[in-house]
């Protein structure tokens, strides 16, 4: 595993450090728990719902791109209550400032010494609104957090309390006077969903719930830090088969070659393909991963990563990420999967 | 759990991988589902009709190659003319679209009306064949191998042979088709027209027709190309899903196929310039250095080819005679005189003269005063073709030959350098010798000078040849004597006659090394017998030489002008030794047992005991029972060539044996894949109980059970793709489907150790549940499609080996 979001230099793993393992049984229940509370909060999409999850245990960041209003925020903070962790908001701007996300040493005259004022990057989910708005400064600020799970500000060291998970929401539709992300600072997100809006039957159903008041003052914890702690162990136990290595690494690897992209998915893609996968064969109540968990992920773990040809861009909708999305399954549907079969069948 | 991932509501259409992205043109089964089947196959085999007009093209060539052995033109039109029909009528359903299986069986069955309207007299309201249907096509077909075997070449193609060519080039053709079009594997193909071209060699012995060869090497290329081209010219994509096999088909390197034809041909017409000896004949022979090869025609040839003819199955007739004597007569051909080389090679010709009706003169030591009768014999010769004429010893003149013939008065044989035998009606005027026992008694006592060739022997002569012959001789006093005692000694029932067991090549041909090691074994035919004695006699002083020609023939079945008609048959074919005997000359003599001929009653001890002083063969007719053990079997072999009442009843029998063996060949060839497939059902669900993978195994099994049901399936497919996918075209039990997958997904991607969740017997009950729902479920044109076609038999499997880990 890479140092990415890490656990480890934690002082405060007392209470967010490595736990005992779950069964099965039990991680599936907490999983339930936490996924009953996403969807009494956003209905019919239960997608994106499973793929927050999944990024929460698998230690990632989300990258939610869509239009504003269809409840990118209300999932963040919906999957912060569930589990009982701080949450934090910070809308980008254009003068947003490093300093107002990392924090910032201010000279206490009465201690005669600097003092850090912690930034809104301290929190367990940060929720980094429109991150395309800001200048390219402050979002390198943000990305270095989401890197080392730290901020460094004057020789000091000041580690985020784990778990750290940053869901940044992009606008995809505006585009004027933003700065959006660029390929390499995408590639830190682990999974990139869009909400899209929700069918007749979700929307109807969403009225009526918001009439009493918002659901999200309902919610409570079902989850505390700890059993996240456990959950995250259990996720990481699971096992991943040659095959399945294997299968992965052609499928990644054809990305790399295929003639409608300019720029493939990374090493780090290939991690968090399979980091991801994992979860999601403890969700399915696996202990192993199956080629189908794989298949699941591909689109939203490797599609935000590449880059299509101008061509391939220009031909289809979405500035060329439904293109980019059609070639993956392409790519998935004519990759081989692996089977060992005896030598005389 | 209720959904098998987490992502996928369990009310969600499955994803439809395949297909979804028509731009990647990548996708398995790229073509939109919108169009229809028939569309679709319309679509990938625009062109197909080239390929189709290149297979007529190259069997019309490869059929241009029988002009030598055929007559006319009018054969080779109505053959085309077959060959144009149905595969126009092929051609039309390909580009309609249709199944190739359909275009197969109306294209066959387009062939088979044709055959019944033209050809069969018999049917009811014209078109349907009836059980006398089959018996007019089939003794046409009788008829038309008759023709072939009876004609010289080139052969009259008459109604049964163009009949017959007409037949199975319509075969031929049909089959030529589907592969090189329907099945676009082009090389196959060729073996049709390939057959076609190798027969005029085959029969004729000749060497090939270059310009007919290149001709349809070229023909044979445009096939390929054709095929290869099959689909190319659409304007879409070739189907994605085989990305790599289009290229891979051939024909898409033009150059080196062009290349390889070209060294090819060019071998083969090098090479019989460069080899002379090496030609279509000497290819066939399979004693290509054999000095008889080359000296005789394609008739007989003494040493091997008699052995071949009479091992034959069926005999033909070969000749059949009258004759004034009241016993059947040896028909001689060529002398075996010199064996100075420990080979027996024919004599060579002295004082060769033209023949145009003159005497034979008279027999080489034939004294006045032995007693001769005048025999007249008149030989009708059928399908015999050699170089020598077929005449009885000694003649003394032939007439009503015609085409030239020349005389070898010393040895009173008549020759000619073509083989013209064949349709030779001749009468011949020859002697009976009929010496008393005193003139036997006496001849032999001294040896003409001119004759001492006949008595020559090879240096390495095997001692235990001279041993045995000395012994047999004994105290026989007179040369006459001891040639009689000879014959007696292989005559006694030590020897048995049998074709069979002589058959190696150090066996068969006459050499010094056969005769001791015939001597041993004490088994073989004529040419063994007759040379051992032969050798013997020499050994002994008596001059000798092999005679070959035919032995006396089937006994009268027939009468002609009062005189009985001896038909003799392939396997008549016959050598036997002529001693010499100063004063008499030469005398044949008949040392080979088992076979219904008797020896001349002049050969046998109690004739010169007895005394008897009398004619030849006065009484023996050539079919007296023997006693001899084999001889009941000889008789019934011989007796297979004539036509009683029974024996054509016989034939009849033989002839529908012919049509069930072939029915059965078939009915066999179109029950082979099922039953290749039951085999590997039956040991896969048998290895279930010890394979490794016991579920996988059976997942195997349930794929391919899956693809000979057609049931659409994508090489992408994961495990739980492929369950949803046969949900959607088939019905199965959806719990033993789910619980058959999952212990694979086990089996084969959890971690080593883990325990297994089902037993293999629990495995095995829900593979063949699952296979008898299959069966169950489909309609039975799709079960017996799956049945008869199972292309789960063609299909590869590549073994998905694990690469090293990159992933931790």
């Amino acid at each position: 595993m890479t140092s990415e979001t890490s656990l480890s230099p934690a002082p405060a793993a007392g209470s967010g450090g490595t736990g005992a393992p779950l069964s099965l049984a039990e991680f599936q229940e907490l999983t339930g728990a936490i996924m009953q509370n996403l969807e009494s909060v956003i209905d019919g999409k239960t997608e994106a719902a499973t793929l927050a999850l999944v990024v929460l245990i698998a230690e990632g960041h989300l990258l939610v791109e869509d239009v504003p209003g269809v409840g990118k925020t209300t999932l963040a903070k919906a999957l912060a209550t569930s589990v009982g962790c701080s949450v934090s908001r910070i809308q980008f701007t254009p003068d947003l400032l490093p300093s107002d996300v990392t924090g910032v040493s201010i000279y206490n005259q009465s201690d005669h010494a600097f003092e850090f004022k912690r930034g809104a990057v301290f929190a367990n989910i940060v929720i980094a609104d429109e991150i395309n708005r800001a200048s390219p400064k402050t979002q390198s600020a943000l990305l270095e957090c989401m890197e080392e799970g730290q901020v460094s500000l004057d020789g000091t060291t000041h580690p985020l309390d784990p778990p750290f998970i940053v869901v940044a929401t992009q606008n995809p539709i505006e585009m004027e006077g933003t700065y959006a992300l660029p390929e390499a600072q995408r590639d830190r997100f682990m999974v990139r969903i869009s909400m899209g809006y929700p069918d007749a039957a979700a929307e109807l159903q969403m009225l009526h719930q918001r009439e009493s008041g918002s659901p999200l003052d309902k919610l409570t914890a079902v989850v505390d830090k700890q059993q996240l702690a456990a959950m995250i162990e259990t996720a990481r136990a699971v096992y991943v088969s040659r095959a399945v290595e294997s299968y992965v690494v052609s499928i990644v690897q054809a990305t790399r070659v295929h003639p409608e992209f300019r720029l493939g998915a990374s090493p780090r893609g290939t991690l968090h393909l399979v980091r991801a996968a994992k979860v999601l064969a403890a969700l399915s109540g696996r202990e192993f991963v199956v080629p189908d968990d794989i298949n699941e992920l591909v689109v939203p773990v490797l599609a935000h990563r590449i880059v299509a040809t101008r061509r391939a861009a220009s031909d289809s909708r979405g500035g060329g990420t439904q293109a980019i999305a059609d070639a993956l399954r392409a790519i998935v549907a004519s990759t081989p999967v692996p089977l060992n079969r005896s030598r005389a069948v | 759990m209720s959904a098998p991932t987490a992502l996928r509501p369990p009310s969600a259409p499955p994803p439809e991988r395949g297909g979804r992205a028509p731009s990647a043109g990548r996708a398995p089964g790229g073509t939109p589902p919108a169009l229809g089947s028939f569309a679709r196959r319309r679509a990938t085999r625009t062109g197909s009709w080239k390929s189709t007009l290149a297979v007529a093209v190259c069997l019309g060539i490869a059929l241009a190659g029988l002009a030598p052995l055929l007559q006319g033109g009018a054969w080779w039109i109505a053959t085309m003319s077959m060959v144009v029909v149905v595969l126009a009528v092929g051609a039309v359903l390909r580009g309609r679209g249709a199944p190739e299986v359909v275009v197969v069986s109306v294209s066959a069955f387009v062939w088979g009306g044709l055959v019944v309207l033209l050809y069969a007299g018999s049917t009811l309201w014209f078109l349907l064949p009836t059980f006398s249907t089959l018996s007019d096509i089939s003794g046409d077909l009788a008829a038309a191998r008759q023709a072939i075997a009876e004609q010289e070449i080139p052969a009259d193609a008459g109604g049964a042979i163009t009949q017959l060519i007409v037949m199975a080039v319509g075969l031929i053709a049909i089959v030529s088709d589907e592969l090189a079009t329907g099945l676009r594997t082009p090389v196959l193909s060729g073996a049709g027209p390939l057959a076609v071209l190798a027969i005029a060699p085959l029969v004729n012995r000749t060497d090939p027709d270059v310009p007919v060869y290149v001709l349809a090497a070229a023909a044979f290329l445009l096939v390929v190309w054709c095929s290869s081209r099959i689909g190319a010219e659409s304007g879409r994509a070739r189907p994605p899903s085989h990305p790599g096999r289009g290229r891979v088909r051939g024909g898409r390197n033009p150059g080196l196929a062009v290349g390889i034809a070209a060294v090819a041909v060019a071998a083969m017409v090098a090479l019989p310039t460069v080899t002379p000896g090496l030609t279509a004949q000497s290819l066939a022979d399979d004693s290509a250095s054999s000095p008889f090869s080359s000296v005789y025609g394609a008739g007989i040839d003494p040493t091997i080819q008699l052995g071949r003819d009479l091992r034959r199955n069926d005999p033909l007739l070969s000749l059949s005679y009258t004759t004034s004597a009241s016993h059947g007569l040896y028909l001689k051909m060529v002398n075996l005189s010199d064996f100075s080389t420990g080979i027996w090679q024919p004599e060579t010709p002295q004082g060769a003269e033209s023949y145009v009706g003159q005497d034979f003169g008279t027999p080489q030591g034939l004294a006045a005063d032995v007693p001769t009768a005048e025999v007249t014999t008149s030989i009708s010769i059928a399908t015999l073709r050699a170089e020598w004429l077929p005449l009885p010893y000694p003649t003394q003149r032939v007439a009503g030959l015609s085409a030239p013939w020349v005389l070898t008065p010393s040895s009173l044989t008549v020759t000619s350098d073509q083989a013209a035998t064949q349709g030779q009606n001749y009468e011949v005027t020859g002697l009976s010798v009929e010496p008393t026992a005193e003139q036997l008694a006496a001849a032999g006592s001294v040896i003409p000078v001119a004759l001492s060739g006949f008595l020559s022997l090879p240096a390495d002569l095997p001692a235990v040849i001279s041993d045995t012959a000395r012994q047999v001789a004994g105290s026989a006093a007179t040369p006459y004597d001891k040639a009689v005692a000879l014959q007696q000694y292989f005559r006694s029932g030590q020897f048995s006659y049998s074709l069979n067991a002589p058959d190696s090549s150090s066996y068969s041909g006459d050499n010094t090394q056969m005769i001791a090691a015939f001597l041993q074994d004490k088994t073989g035919y004529c040419v063994h017998f007759s040379a051992a004695m032969a050798v013997m006699a020499r050994s002994l002083g008596i001059p000798s030489r092999i005679a070959v020609g035919y032995a006396p023939g089937q006994g009268a079945n027939s009468v002609s002008d009062g005189a009985a008609v001896y038909d003799v048959y392939t396997n008549q074919l016959h050598a036997w030794p002529e001693l010499y005997f100063e004063g008499i000359g030469w005398l044949p003599f008949e040392p080979t047992p088992g076979l219904d001929f008797t020896p001349p009653d002049y050969s046998l001890p109690d004739y010169a005991q007895a005394g008897v002083s009398g004619a030849i063969g006065s009484t023996r007719a050539a079919s007296t029972p023997s006693a001899d053990p084999n001889a009941a079997r000889d008789l019934a072999q011989n007796v297979s060539g004539t036509q009683t009442p029974e024996q054509e009843a016989l034939g009849q029998v033989r002839g529908w044996g012919t049509v069930a063996a072939v029915l059965g060949g078939i009915a066999a060839i179109v029950l082979l894949p099922w039953f290749l497939r039951a085999l590997r059902r039956r040991s896969r669900v048998r290895r279930i109980a010890s394979d490794e993978r016991p579920a996988t195994l059976a997942w195997t099994e349930f794929e391919d059970a899956l693809d000979d049901h057609r049931v659409q399936r994508s090489a992408g497919d994961t495990l739980l793709d492929l369950e949803q996918r046969v949900h959607e075209s088939v019905k199965l039990p959806a719990t033993v489907v789910d619980r058959l997958r999952r212990e694979v997904e086990f089996e084969q991607y959890a971690a080593p150790g883990s325990a297994s969740a089902q037993t293999r017997a629990s495995i095995r009950s829900e593979l063949l549940e699952l296979l008898s729902a299959l069966s169950s479920g489909a309609s039975s044109q799709r079960l017996w499609l799956s049945r008869l076609l199972p292309v789960s038999l063609l299909r590869r499997r590549r073994a998905a080996a694990p690469t090293r880990s990159l992933v931790p």
